[in-house]
């Protein structure tokens, strides 16, 4: 090829590049132009608010129930759940059919002692699902018959979920189109079946799940700093004790809605810039403080109405389920928390097994010995061992479909065990995953960078609560494998799950807020109408827009 | 104060009130009658598996004669060392004591059931004093009965029950929870056990409580009428088989294991379909009969 034919190919390709670059610019501007968030100021409550949550109540509600119900069978956690509300699981007596199908029909019942739940100090293990349950309860009534149906739970989980939706709306910056974008993911994440199954279930999941929800939209308007600070701190409080009262792994959450209260809008700076002075920072730690100790002591009384023996249960799995299986010397793991080593022939056991430590003389010793408390200072005397113990969780949350529990009602014309896949994404991402776990703590690290870039340049709340959930999701993590492990790791990490998904819109989110600022923003092109040199820069002008 | 402060402020008291008012109206479960001295021959309408696997049940006896699903047929004091432990011992350790504390003879003397009188659809389960009432001393537990049924369906899900167990095999109205097949045969060959059935409902043969696993010694049919033999003759309380009676031997496989099933059946005539039991009954049926009001529960087996 001569020197003359070299230059005109290159000049080619250099002119097909640019050609290709300006289609791909033309391509991204206009999505920037359509979905581009423009500014970091919450657009408030507007029409498209109700509307798209309504749309999203809606697409839920068809996700759930067209062209029949699905739901989440109970594995008998349901039964513990709903009996002190007085109504009984219409069901088979055998555990295999009983799992294979769901069965939505509760009816009126009268408990007697420890018929109800194992007998805890209020007879029962509370929640906060209760909230849930009780329009539930009232509904079937009203619309069915006396007692509950898990399918009008399901309808007033959809209904709280579009309230959370228009909330959402109300609290995202940016402006229509990438709210509708973002809220559109959140709902496209939430109405996969390994979540929305278990809005038709006698679960504290959905509650769960909700109460995340809930928590995100009272932080993004906690952190948007609009309206009264009291009445955003008293938001974020009730969101997060609905969530931490749903479970007790969910008290996992404190330290994160802690940080999260003194994390403050201007990080005790003045609207100078400069350093509040001592005076004042005093008074803006002062309601986080209290609603720090509130929620602390809120955190403590869910904890202590706990039955002894979901502790029992919880502190048996994650000995004998979760650590000795998983250790080189049981024997000694057992000598270092105080019991018999010669109890280590009931490792990989659960209660229930034939080789249960239970039926042991020495078990009665275990059970005064060995404490939730005790497990967590061995594992923090024993690092190392947590490192196969997060390999466990992470495939643990990476595999979301309980494919022990059915989907479908008894008389659907199912296969028993049948699971709902109608509208998969997550699973599929998910089970993407699994095949290399590494990409999923790529995935957290970057959310946590991304939303640390977003809230130090700008301030952001979106930055800030995709940091938040990330952390929150791993302290929810690190509860479930510390206290029930190996026993029922699927079903447990489900909410880590959830949490984890969520944080994909809120990276998007904050990927386009930081992309879009450092594209778009130019000198002059503040809009802000806050007087400091820092929140001036905090309204972002999209010279694509304009 | 602002209109909008006001809107905050009501909205905000208005959740709290409603989160308050559904937290605190619970419908608790009832503490019940005590547990620490349970009675003989009562019964007790349980309605879910969750009850029946309660450590403790301290629900209210019904009568007898009203619909009900277990029967108290032994009352005992717990034995041994768990009973001196000052806290109760937890589900696990009492349950897996239930085999000894109420398998024993009590059952069948309850029942007037004979050696030969099959309970295959009976079930057993056994409750231990509340917590409380253990802290207090008590150490009774009681063994109560239930009927699930011997239609070979595999529920577990007892039947609703009008009338009481007391001394029911030795009655007429005891058919309605004896073991019969409706088996099918071939002259010259084994029979093999089909549909279950209570005898109360057209059958071929009837269960005499005599099972045994197969081997070679059993390999012919002519061995395994000789071994069946006798306890036929021990359930009918004859010497000789009577005219128009004859053994049936059947096997039954189950997950690969065959077992010879002794049962003993009409000939001629009657061979085909007989209602009723051939055991010889020594009392009259109650008044009215005990009634089967189907299972509790709901779903399908």
């Amino acid at each position: 090829m001569s020197i003359v034919e070299e230059t005109r190919t290159s000049n080619g390709i250099r002119t097909r590049r640019r050609a290709q670059q300006s289609r791909l610019r033309r391509i991204t501007t206009g999505l920037s132009r359509t979905f581009g968030p423009g500014t970091l100021r919450p657009a408030g409550f507007t029409a498209v608010a109700p509307l798209m949550g309504f749309l999203s109540a809606l697409f839920m509600v068809v996700r759930l129930f067209v062209p029949g119900p699905v739901g989440m069978a109970d594995q008998g956690d349901g039964q513990r759940l709903l009996c002190s509300l007085g109504v009984m699981n219409v069901r088979p007596w055998d555990y295999e059919n009983f799992t294979r199908f769901i069965h939505p029909q509760w009816v009126p019942h009268q408990y007697y002692g420890e018929g109800c739940a194992a007998g805890g100090p209020l007879g029962t293990d509370v929640s906060s699902q209760w909230l849930l349950l009780w329009p539930a309860k009232w509904l079937t009534g009203f619309l069915v018959a006396p007692g509950l149906d898990t399918r009008v739970l399901g309808a007033v989980c959809c209904l709280a979920f579009g309230l959370l939706i228009t909330a959402l709306m109300a609290v995202l910056p940016g402006r229509r189109n990438f709210r509708i974008l973002i809220a559109g993911l959140v709902t496209v994440v939430s109405a996969d079946g390994v979540f929305a199954d278990f809005f038709i279930a006698p679960y504290s999941e959905s509650g769960a799940f909700l109460g995340a929800l809930a928590l995100v939209v009272a932080l993004l308007h906690y952190w948007n700093g609009r309206g009264l600070r009291p009445l955003a701190v008293l938001w974020v409080l009730l969101a997060a004790s609905f969530t931490i009262g749903t479970a007790p792994q969910a008290a996992s959450w404190l330290p994160v809605v802690v940080l999260a209260l003194f994390w403050t809008p201007a990080a005790g700076r003045d609207d100078g810039g400069s350093p509040r002075p001592a005076r004042g920072r005093l008074r803006r730690f002062a309601l986080p403080l209290t609603a720090s100790l509130l929620l602390g002591a809120f955190t403590v009384g869910v904890l202590a109405t706990q039955s002894p023996r979901t502790t029992e249960l919880t502190t048996y799995n994650a000995v004998f389920a979760e650590m000795l299986p998983h250790s080189p010397t049981p024997e000694d793991d057992l000598r270092w928390l105080g019991a018999d080593p010669a109890l280590a022939s009931a490792t990989g056991s659960t209660v229930v097994s034939a080789n249960s430590a239970v039926y042991s003389p020495r078990y009665q010793e275990f059970r005064d010995t060995v404490s939730p408390g005790k497990i967590a200072a061995f594992y923090l005397t024993h690092p190392e061992r947590l490192i196969g113990m997060a390999e466990r969780g992470i495939e643990g949350v990476l595999t979301p479909e309980l494919g022990y529990l059915g989907s479908y009602p008894q008389d659907s014309g199912h296969q028993p065990s049948e699971k709902d896949r109608r509208f998969p994404p997550v699973l599929f991402f998910f089970t993407a995953l699994r095949a290399f776990p590494v990409l999923y703590l790529a995935l957290n690290l970057a959310v946590i960078l991304v939303g640390l870039a977003l809230a130090s340049r700008h301030g952001s709340a979106v930055g800030r609560v995709a940091v938040l959930l990330t952390l929150a999701s791993w302290a929810q993590f690190w509860a479930v494998m510390l206290s029930g492990g190996q026993a029922e790791i699927y079903k447990d990490l489900i909410v880590t799950g959830y949490m984890s998904a969520l944080t994909v819109p809120l990276f998007f989110a904050s990927a386009c807020l930081l992309g879009s600022r450092a594209r778009t923003a130019g000198p002059g092109g503040d809009q802000s109408s806050q007087p400091s040199s820092r929140s001036r820069r905090r309204r972002l002008n999209s010279d694509v827009t304009s | 104060m602002p209109r909008k402060v006001k809107r905050h402020v009501l909205g905000s008291a208005s959740a709290a009130f409603f989160a308050v008012l559904l937290l605190t109206s619970c419908a608790a479960p009832e503490a019940g009658v005590g547990t620490a001295n349970p009675a003989l021959g009562q019964c007790r309408l349980l309605q879910s598996p969750d009850e029946a696997d309660a450590v403790s049940d301290p629900s209210p006896p019904v009568a007898c004669t009203t619909e009900h699903t277990v029967e108290t047929y032994r009352v005992a004091q717990l034995p041994g060392p768990v009973a001196q432990q000052s806290v109760r011992p937890n589900q696990q350790q009492l349950r897996v004591r239930q085999s000894s504390l109420c398998a024993d003879g009590s059952l069948r003397a309850y029942l007037a059931a004979r050696p030969r009188d099959s309970v295959n659809g009976f079930a057993t389960v056994s409750f231990f004093p509340s917590p409380q009432d253990w802290s207090q001393g008590a150490r009774a537990y009681r063994c109560d009965i239930s009927y699930r049924g011997v239609d070979g369906t595999g529920s577990d899900a007892p039947y609703a029950l009008d009338g009481s167990l007391q001394g029911i095999m030795g009655r007429p109205d005891s058919a309605k929870l004896r073991l019969c097949y409706l088996a099918s045969e071939e002259p010259g060959k084994a029979g093999v056990t089909g549909r279950h059935a209570p005898c109360s409902e057209p059958h071929l043969a009837e269960d005499v409580n005599a099972w045994f696993t197969m081997d070679r010694t059993l390999a012919e049919p002519e061995l395994r009428t000789a071994k069946c033999l006798p306890y036929v003759l021990e359930f009918l309380e004859v010497k000789a088989l009577p005219q128009g009676v004859r053994v049936v031997p059947l096997l039954s496989t189950d997950n690969g294991a065959s077992t010879l099933r002794c049962a003993v059946g009409r000939t001629g005539e009657g061979a085909a379909l007989s209602v009723g039991t051939l055991a010889p009954l020594n009392a009259k049926a109650a008044e009215p009969p005990l009634e089967l009001a189907g299972r509790v529960g709901g779903g399908q087996p």
